[in-house]
């Protein structure tokens, strides 16, 4: 009896106790360090294949990133282009200076084992400068949000977690919404939108910065389906995320100028 | 009878082995059928050494799936704490049980004990997707059998070493 009043008055106590949410950042460190132990074979393999690869092949792979790096260099000039094209079209609108975001990558050591979190672990904590609040990102979009700091590992909490939700922007329209996780991989739902709102089928979604967690602009998903309520009052839109989220290996963790300082 | 003076090597170690290979897992759909093996240690040792283990040990058990889950603390432990209770309960009718008898008795116990912990994470808001949680719970149960016997091995094999 005794154990079940304690284990309710933690699960009370969970989010408001800030020893409780250091305690939860220790899981973080304890699943990076499992992690560690348990890859310890694998590395040790691809340690052993690296050395037994041939000299060619290595040849080969080096000039392949190089040429993956030319081009990528080549994006990043375009890019830079563009942005100082931005700054100076934003300047003559008297509009403010689009924040700049700082990163960080890391690699994904863990998945929560609970099927119905979506949450991972990263080797990164507050010793690199990790703080809860960051938005997480991948190639081709955003991830998700740290909830979680560890000393040497954190936490993050996937878009579709069906505790998070995320402040979008059709892409095409400008129309504003909020995406919720339903607790599955492959989708976000918008709902009660307006049903006269312009929304089709591929459209894609973006961060709308409003709450200040996530910077404006990055990819969230595409709409795959709409549907219509019964009396016809409302909209819902399914989006498909943009981001892998159960394949990448390699996370960046970005934060506004003014997080990082 | 089995000799209770010197467990805490051998529960340290396959806390341990399970605390790793319960959070090993690495792909989000592999997640369903990744046995609950702290549960399981839980379910074993109770049975093992009942005057030596029994709630606090399950709660603090449950303390360490919720901080290697990510999860919040406090959930697992109640569904732990619960199932310990059931077991010393009946500890003695449990043991006389045949192995299937047995395997289906762990079925219900880890059921019971994740049930709880969802209604528990339901009232702080975060809502569960079905009975999905059944799937892991059911190979958990089918490898009770296996898991005994790896668990009195590695047992006798420690105590040889000491």
């Amino acid at each position: 009896m005794v154990a079940i009043v304690l284990g309710i008055a933690l699960l009370a106590f969970a989010r408001a106790s800030p020893f409780l949410q250091q305690l939860s950042g220790l899981g973080a460190d304890i699943a990076e360090v499992s992690s560690d132990i348990t890859d310890m074979p694998k590395q040790l393999l691809n340690t052993a294949s690296a050395y037994l690869e041939s000299r060619q092949t290595m040849r080969q792979r080096i000039q392949e990133l190089e040429d993956k790096q030319l081009m990528l260099s080549a994006r990043a000039q375009k890019m830079e282009a563009l942005t100082a094209e931005n700054m100076r079209y934003r300047a003559l609108l008297n509009s403010p200076m689009a924040e700049e975001a700082t990163m960080m990558v890391a690699r994904i050591v863990a998945v929560s084992p609970d099927v119905n979190r979506h949450l991972l672990t990263v080797d990164r904590g507050s010793d690199d400068g990790v703080v809860i609040g960051q938005s997480v990102i991948n190639s081709e979009g955003v991830m998700g949000q740290i909830v979680q700091v560890g000393i040497s590992a954190s936490r993050v909490l996937l878009i579709t977690d069906v505790q998070h939700g995320i402040p979008v922007l059709n892409n095409r329209t400008g129309q504003r919404a909020i995406a919720d996780g339903v607790g599955r991989l492959d989708h976000l739902v918008i709902q009660n939108l307006a049903s006269t709102s312009d929304v089709n089928t591929g459209d894609l979604w973006v961060t709308s910065g409003l709450g200040e967690r996530f910077p404006t602009g990055y990819p969230v998903g595409i709409t795959s389906e709409t549907t219509t309520s019964g009396d016809a009052a409302y909209l819902s839109v399914t989006i498909q995320p943009a981001a892998a989220l159960d394949v990448a290996s390699h996370v960046l963790i970005i934060s506004s100028v003014d997080a990082a300082e | 009878m089995r000799d209770e003076s010197n467990i805490w090597l051998s529960l340290c170690t396959s806390l341990v082995f399970a605390a790793l290979l319960f959070q090993s897992v690495s792909s989000m759909d592999v997640r369903f059928f990744a046995p609950r093996l702290l549960e399981l240690c839980v379910c074993y040792w109770i049975l093992s050494s009942p005057a030596t283990l029994g709630i606090f040990f399950a709660f603090a058990v449950g303390v360490l799936v919720n901080l290697i889950e990510g999860s919040y603390i406090g959930s697992a432990s109640i569904g732990l704490s619960v199932v310990a209770y059931m077991l010393l309960s009946a500890i003695y009718t449990i043991r006389q049980l045949d192995w299937i008898s047995q395997t289906a008795i762990i079925f219900l116990l880890l059921g019971i004990s994740l049930a709880l912990q969802r209604i528990g994470l339901a009232a702080v808001g975060v809502s569960s997707d079905g009975l999905s949680y059944l799937i892991s719970v059911l190979v958990s149960a089918a490898l009770w059998r296996p898991f005994n016997v790896a668990m009195d091995g590695a047992r006798q094999w420690l105590g040889r070493l000491r």
